[in-house]
């Protein structure tokens, strides 16, 4: 855990500090952007360093797993009997 | 990375090869053989068609509006609203996309070659060669492809030559060993990946200089060719050297390379293909976290792109280390989730956009004879 908390932190201080002037230049809707970004990374970077299996895009994804699997036998029937 | 960016069409054809190639030439041929056995290499030509139809489609958004994006051209064809409700889906999948070909790539290291790696130490430090790499912008990224691109090519063509001695002709029979079930089960995978997959290229092609627009259409499609040839060699090699085991084997060019051996000079040789195989992966990222920003930046009217290549690398490497963590899921996905999620993040808005710039010319004409 501390190792990903290093790693997690090394990047965004580098990300930060290669963005910082222009960040200070951009137009409000860039920042307002760039924040939203910064929110999904810190959540992400909570998951990532804790493990915690919370909401994720994957969570999402899952849902589709259910219809691709029925495409999946209709298309082939003995893959969902083997 | 600016707006102005140009690049010439044979060099939108080398990066559309790369993206096509790129992941698909190390993990495809093992997911087809071992649905379809024998007959993966007819799957392959069944999805290299629907990929044909698909890039008929983006050629023909590409000539009715040379000078904009699907997500520009979308809003002047269905408006704001309706834009950005197609296309939230189409980002999200994106950022997934572009962390599912890292997430390819650890896993390819971690069985391969970084055996006691952290995942996280080889997906961190990818990224920030393909953040850097997008910063850079399309030019940099274009004029740096043909070498590399004849560097892989070159590589998977000298494996296939090396294995010679190992090829078994007879192992390609059966042809059709298990019935046309798995022959589309396996079309079905191809199709997701990397067929469908080559829509999002619509959102990069204004990128080419307008006096190159009128050769793009052939070298497009020769590119794509090119691409069907190369996986359709890899397929028919691994067959023919792994016979029933091409399927159960991941990897199988890196697989194929592991077994060449010459006179005790050329061997363990797999090393420094798999490097060359790993360029693909990454030049692939790149053009794909390039289109991503991209879209990101036309979806949200951004004027400084620049700015957000770094955040957005930075979620789809967090993404890559928090989903889909388990070699099963991921399997599951690529194999089975990924062709439908392709189809109605991706393939459905681009279906709906040419159906709406259909009726508008339709519309037109309509009132033009009235």
């Amino acid at each position: 855990m501390f190792a990903k908390l290093v790693c997690f932190a090394a990047l965004a201080f580098a990300m930060l500090v290669c963005d910082v002037s222009a960040f200070g230049q951009a137009r409000f809707k860039e920042r307002a952007v760039y924040g939203g970004l910064l929110v999904c990374i810190f959540y992400l970077g909570f998951l990532f360093v804790t493990e915690k299996r919370w909401p994720n895009l994957d969570t999402l994804f899952n849902l589709f797993t259910g219809p691709a699997k029925r495409i999946v036998s209709w298309l082939n029937p003995t893959a969902s009997s083997s | 990375m600016n707006k102005q960016e140009q690049i010439s069409s044979v060099q939108m054809t080398i990066l559309f090869l790369f993206y096509l190639t790129g992941s698909s030439i190390v993990i495809i041929p093992a997911p087809l053989t071992n649905v379809a056995g024998n007959a993966a290499w007819i799957s392959l030509l069944i999805a290299l068609i629907l990929g044909m139809l698909l890039l008929t489609g983006i050629l023909y958004l590409y000539r009715r509006f040379p000078h904009q994006s699907l997500i520009e051209y979308s809003g002047s064809l269905l408006g704001r609203g309706w834009t950005v409700l197609l296309f939230i889906p189409f980002v999200c999948v994106m950022f997934w996309h572009v962390a599912g070909i890292v997430i390819e790539i650890g896993a390819f290291f971690k069985t391969t070659m970084l055996k006691e790696s952290p995942t996280y130490a080889v997906n961190a430090l990818l990224f920030v060669t393909i953040a850097l790499t997008v910063r850079a912008g399309i030019e940099a990224i274009a004029r740096m492809a043909p070498l590399l691109l004849i560097l892989m090519f070159g590589f998977i063509f000298l494996v296939c030559v090396l294995v010679a001695n190992l090829y078994h002709v007879e192992y390609l029979l059966p042809i059709v060993p298990s019935g046309i079930g798995p022959i589309f089960h396996a079309a079905y995978i191809a199709y997701g990946f990397p067929y469908a997959e080559l829509v999002v290229f619509a959102i990069i092609l204004p990128c080419i200089r307008p006096k190159d627009a009128p050769n793009v259409r052939k070298h497009l499609y020769f590119g794509l060719a090119a691409n069907g040839a190369t996986l359709l060699l890899s397929i028919i090699c691994s067959i023919m050297v792994l016979g029933p085991l091409s399927g159960d084997l991941k990897y199988s060019l890196y697989q194929l390379a592991r077994l060449i051996f010459i006179r005790e000079t050329i061997e363990r040789i797999e090393s420094v293909i798999g490097f060359s195989l790993i360029v693909g992966f990454y030049f692939k990222a790149s053009i794909l976290l390039f289109i991503l920003v991209r879209s990101v930046s036309h979806l949200l009217k951004l004027s400084n792109e620049r700015l957000i290549v770094f955040p957005v690398a930075f979620v789809c490497l967090l993404l890559s280390l928090t989903t889909y963590t388990n070699e099963a899921t991921l399997e599951e996905i690529v194999n089975t989730t990924w062709p439908l999620l392709n189809n109605v993040a991706y393939v459905c808005p681009m279906l709906l956009l040419i159906v709406a710039a259909l009726l508008r010319r339709r519309g037109r004409k309509m009132n033009g004879d009235g």
